[in-house]
């Protein structure tokens, strides 16, 4: 598992530019399934068979800011391409473009005291890349160019992994797990711009032809849910309710989550006239920040939650 | 010397202050080609004896080698590891960053971002500052880290355009740096006793250039530091700029004659340098070495450097270079500059 994520940290899929992550995907293929793209930048991968009654889904985007214009001392302005916490920003070393930066912040020493008392807006901020002027920092970086975290995927402590944006990776290494297994009655969907509002599944969703979507993702880990505790079943979500019928067949051996935003599970559970939802967690600690930390015994307790339900519906 | 390799080994060197070894021995090996004798003090500073003459000035060389960081001062009973900064950390940028931990092994964590809702949180508070090394209980961490260990934010030393180079513990790595670059230029033995050091604990109060300088008995100092380089968000008067050159310290307790002979030095020289002006202390070695065995002549010399105290410290090399061409310069005619 930790060579899986790994991998799946190694390549990069700010919202909307998840190009090089659905390629990664794609290697992992068995013989005879299919993926497609659409335009929304989905990746769904299909059984030899064809669409399936039950669709396995997961977000593939991760948080990462674009870049704007250039001031005339060659520092570049930033937009965040989703909300997360300002605090992650400065003092940061990112990658833009391909080329190295650093997001920095005046020294300590200059601050008064209530500036110190206070994390720095992003609007204050600025990527540095050693450019001279506004010229130079405009040409080597056009407005919108992608500004990712940098970070390395590791085992920390005895068991858990602590790595680059891995609360966006733990659903996908969840479901490369069971589609190593090639099983034949799913489908398995990895959604774009899941950080900007559930955008991809919501295009999706209007067409897919699933009658049940499990939908994999990381949760935030609470005095409730632990780390190691195993997978997660929220009881309900914000602006998501589960069938249940479909809560029951999962409810066993799971920690039992607090609702949080869900846009993912709320995009199928509305679009094409809707079907049934049941969103399965992975505990997982600073979630939207650059080094997330989880347990990957997680990630093997929501795959066999995942064989179990598939298996009874 | 191929600055860029100096200066990622220096960088790559733990040395929160207080335990400066790694840093201290890694400083130490650099010296040793331009040295009689090299030494690492009790407290943790590099010694290096470069030329002793009778009867001329004694010039001490000075930049520290210490950094700031953290300390373990609690392990939590679920894991976690409570601590304090060492030094002026900044706790705004604390958030998510990556972390070694200098337990008896080096074990890797990540500072802990508290729960956010959404909106402006304010910057992370002291009593907030956990390190989550991903263990879940105390016991785990028996005999790995104690309290007291030292913790520091890893970065490595990123090329950015324009030579320009961005990591942590530029502060002081840099100075160090640029000395040894200076004893690279040197080619003939210099006029005068020249020595060496690379103090500690300079982030906690400028004790290594008091303690360790005092033995040393220089006639004349100078400090290499670094200081504030123009960013947006700070004040342009207090700030040089990069690719400028040194920034020669001119300060009340520093020696105003050393000072200008700097100044016409690079001027004669050409080499670039703009002038730096404090209106009491420096808040460097400089203070401490002024002071030293009733009274020390002492300039100072600064690198300019973005983003101080964070691990995205940017400095440009050509600064740098400014910097070690000057201090040779003022080693090779240390008849006209140490009156």
């Amino acid at each position: 598992m930790l060579t899986l994520l790994q991998k799946l940290t190694a390549v990069t899929a700010p919202s909307g530019q998840e190009a090089p992550l659905r390629e990664l995907i794609v290697s992992f293929l068995p013989n005879g399934y299919r993926a497609s793209t659409d335009r929304a930048g989905n990746l769904l991968i299909t059984p030899p068979e064809g669409c399936t009654d039950i669709l396995l889904a997961t977000p593939m985007d991760e948080i990462a800011c674009l870049t704007g214009k250039a001031q005339e001392d060659g520092m570049i302005s930033l937009t965040p391409t989703a909300s997360f916490d300002p605090r992650i920003l400065p003092g940061r070393a990112v990658c833009a473009g391909g080329l190295n930066g650093v997001i920095g912040t005046k020294a300590v020493h200059m601050q008064s005291k209530e500036e110190r008392a206070q994390s720095v807006p992003i609007e204050k901020l600025y990527l540095d890349i050693g450019a001279t002027d506004k010229a130079e920092a405009e040409r080597l970086l056009p407005s919108g160019t992608a500004v990712t975290f940098r970070g390395e995927t590791r085992l920390i402590g005895k068991s858990r992994v602590m790595g680059r944006v891995l609360d966006a990776r733990l659903g996908i290494a969840v479901l490369l797990t069971l589609l190593r297994e090639a099983p034949r009655r799913v489908s398995f969907f990895f959604a774009a711009g899941n950080l900007t509002d559930g955008q991809g599944a919501t295009a999706y969703a209007a067409l897919c032809p699933a009658k049940t979507v499990l939908a994999v993702e990381a949760r935030e880990a609470d005095e409730h849910c632990k780390l190691g505790g195993g997978a997660i079943l929220p009881v309900m979500d914000k602006n998501t309710v589960y069938p249940p019928a479909l809560f029951q067949k999962a409810a066993d051996g799971v920690q039992y989550g607090a609702p949080k935003k869900a846009p993912l599970a709320a995009a199928f559970q509305r679009g094409g006239g809707g079907r049934e939802v049941l969103t399965v967690g992975i505990p997982c600690r600073y979630p939207r920040t650059p080094l997330p930390v989880a347990d990957p015994n997680d990630c093997a307790s929501a795959a066999e939650l995942l064989r179990r339900l598939t298996g009874l519906l | 010397m191929e600055l860029t390799s100096v200066l990622s080994e220096l960088t790559g060197a733990a040395g929160v202050s207080g335990l400066e070894r790694p840093a201290a021995e890694t400083a130490a090996r650099l010296l040793s080609p331009y040295a009689k004798q090299v030494s690492v003090t009790p407290r943790g500073s590099v010694i290096g004896r470069i030329c002793e003459k009778p009867d001329t000035p004694h010039l001490l060389l000075d930049a520290h080698i210490d950094e700031i960081g953290m300390m373990i001062s609690r392990i939590e009973p679920d894991g976690m590891l409570r601590f304090l900064p060492v030094g002026g950390l900044d706790l705004r940028l604390l958030c998510g960053q990556p972390v070694t931990v200098h337990g008896t092994r080096e074990i890797p964590a990540v500072v802990a971002t508290p729960k956010w809702d959404g909106d402006t949180p304010p910057a992370l508070k002291e009593e907030e500052l956990l390190l989550d090394a991903g263990f879940s209980d105390a016991a785990e961490l028996t005999g790995i880290v104690s309290v007291g260990d030292r913790a520091t934010v890893d970065a490595l030393l990123l090329p950015l355009q324009h030579n320009r180079v961005s990591g942590h513990a530029l502060d002081d790595r840099a100075g160090v740096a640029a000395i040894l670059y200076a004893l690279s230029l040197l080619e003939d033995e210099p006029p005068c006793s020249l020595s060496v050091l690379f103090s500690s604990q300079e982030e906690v109060g400028l004790l290594g250039a008091q303690t360790d300088g005092f033995s040393l008995q220089p006639t004349h100092a100078i400090a290499v530091d670094v200081s504030f380089a123009e960013t947006p968000d700070a004040p342009k008067a207090k700030c040089g700029k990069l690719e400028s050159g040194s920034m020669i310290g001119f300060a009340p307790i520093l020696d105003h004659a050393l000072s200008r002979r700097l100044q016409r030095l690079a001027e004669e020289e050409n080499i670039p340098y703009q002038n730096e002006v404090m209106g009491g202390r420096t808040g460097t070695n400089a203070d401490a070495l002024s002071l030293l065995q009733g009274g020390v002549c002492c300039g100072l010399i600064s690198i300019p450097l973005r983003y101080m105290h964070t691990s995205v410290e940017l400095v440009s090399l050509s600064d740098l270079k400014a910097v070690g061409k000057l201090l040779a310069a003022a080693i090779r005619k240390a008849g006209d500059i140490l009156c």
